[in-house]
């Protein structure tokens, strides 16, 4: 038993380090494109290399806690096509803790790894200081940032009380509207940043907290904005969980 | 040839049947146009000339995008799931079935496309490209796909040999991501890395139709460049073959 146990140990250090691997190509990959980008063009749309790492890495930080806590959404499809979600409706507990328990909750550790590194290389070539306010403040934002990602998640899970799908939801919709926010939203046009701020709040998820971190909250037209991203992310999550309440009421097994 | 066709047709009306899939399909290519018209049109504001040439390049990228839409994930988890052993029996060898079907899928996808990024590109104020640019897009377009889908095809069927075989790809994705010119055209690239880039394969697949569409890419150079397409198409087709015959070969000792 004991060596089951640990050749299943290593199985899982093996998938691990494929993991790590994989999340250093994406990311990396990522990092070099705007690199390069930075190096021919010196800035996107006034933000240095240096203040877009800082977004990416307040982007990955939230995706992190989220990875952690809701990614077992996107393979929701399988819940109701195995009829996995029926036995969670007749437990003594919310059917989306349920959901939510399916999952370990140390899926974003690479993510927190990663961003922390970004981090320590965007305040040391920026030559901003940390202080304890930032630190409470970044802390918050992060988890924030992570019901914003998570309602978004939840969202798309709810849509598969009608469509019985949630991957191509999560890939088509949720994955490239994150990568939207990987760039100051300053650069896309109004109406676009008006939907990023009060329809799919994503802009409180990096771009708003980043003017906080860079001392730069003059620049933002709506200063408050950028101390926000506590606040919406709670509010954000509530409204969808509504939509989610609403949405099980429709929920009828697929008769597998 | 008539076996290929019926798998090229098949695909088509599969992919039509999938209806919601389409218009995701749509949304999130939309998502990425939005994502890469916004950065160049902050990269470009001082030059109004460069900024359209770049936005036919993104558009271009974009008809490729769904070109080279490759769900080899498909073909891994048929191996996963042993279905290859089936796989053998049947009279079309595998490859051609394969390739077959998912040229007839990305046809499907291309011709979804191609009103929505008609309307793009007359709302933009783009000027029409030749009838030459036009036929020569298609015609290097399609070297590229020969070259994309043999390579990725190829590597999925490292599966034969041993199961992990994803890290292949995602340096295939990784080389594709920083030097086929889908994210940076080569010429904005730092010149060691733009030179260098010329050579290798991932640059017939995005770089080479997307710049002959922008105008950026003709005369001496692009013959070079299609020289060079032809050339990776071949290896690319030789890889294919003597993998699917030396990996069948394996297979049948294996079972027999």
């Amino acid at each position: 038993m004991a060596r089951a146990q640990a050749r299943s140990q290593m199985q899982y250090r093996v998938n691990f380090v494929a993991m790590i691997i994989s999340m250093v190509l994406t990311y990396g990959g990522q990092f070099v494109n705007l690199f390069w980008l930075t190096e021919r063009f010196q800035s996107v749309g006034g933000w240095r290399l240096e203040e877009i790492v800082l977004l990416y890495s307040l982007a990955i930080l939230a995706w992190g806690f989220a990875v952690s806590f809701f990614f077992s959404l996107t393979g929701f499809e399988d819940q109701i096509r195995n009829g996995t979600f029926d036995r969670a409706l007749l437990r003594p507990m919310n059917p989306l803790f349920h959901v939510l328990g399916s999952q370990s909750p140390i899926g974003g550790i690479g993510q927190f790894v990663f961003s922390i590194a970004a981090f320590i290389f965007a305040f040391s070539a920026t030559g901003l200081t940390l202080t304890p306010v930032k630190l409470v403040y970044l802390v918050l934002t992060a988890m924030g940032g992570g019901l914003i990602l998570g309602a978004a998640l939840i969202g798309v899970a709810t849509l598969a009380f009608w469509t019985t799908r949630t991957y191509t939801f999560y890939w088509s919709i949720v994955f490239p509207a994150r990568q939207l926010v990987n760039y100051p939203v300053s650069i896309y046009h109004k109406a676009l940043q008006l939907v990023l701020t009060f329809g799919v709040p994503f802009a409180f998820i990096n771009y708003f907290p980043a003017h906080v971190l860079l001392e730069r909250t003059a620049e933002l037209s709506m200063p408050a904005l950028a101390w926000g991203t506590p606040v919406v992310g709670v509010v954000i999550i509530s409204v969808v969980y509504g939509f989610w309440h609403w949405g099980t009421r429709f929920y009828t097994g697929t008769g597998s | 040839m008539r076996a290929a066709y019926a798998f090229v047709s098949q695909g088509f009306r599969q992919q039509a049947a999938y209806k919601v899939e389409g218009w995701l399909g749509i949304f999130s290519s939309l998502i990425w146009f939005v994502i890469y018209a916004g950065i160049w049109t902050a990269l470009l504001r001082g030059d109004a000339e460069a900024l359209q040439r770049q936005m036919m390049y993104v558009i271009a990228g974009q008809f490729l995008g769904e070109l080279n839409f490759l769900p080899t994930w498909e073909v891994g988890a048929k191996f996963r799931q042993g279905d290859v052993g089936l796989e053998l029996i049947k009279p079309v060898a595998l490859p051609v079935r394969i390739l077959g079907d998912f040229f007839g899928r990305s046809l499907f996808r291309l011709l979804r496309a191609t009103p929505v990024y008609l309307i793009i590109w007359i709302a933009f104020g783009l000027p029409a490209p030749t009838v030459a640019q036009v036929g020569l897009f298609v015609l290097t377009g399609l070297i590229g796909w020969v070259i994309i889908s043999t390579l990725t095809l190829s590597m999925s069927l490292i599966a034969l040999w041993t199961v992990q075989f994803d890290e292949a790809e995602q340096l295939f994705g990784i080389g594709m991501s920083l030097l086929s010119g889908s994210v940076i055209p080569l010429y904005y690239l730092p010149a060691w890395v733009g030179s260098v880039a010329r050579f290798l394969p991932f640059a017939g697949i995005f770089f080479v139709p997307s710049a002959v569409l922008a105008g950026t890419l003709s005369g001496a150079d692009l013959l070079q460049a299609m020289v060079l397409q032809v050339v990776w198409a071949l290896v690319g087709v030789g890889i294919l073959t003597s993998m699917w015959r030396a990996g069948s070969t394996k297979l049948v000792m294996q079972g027999g």
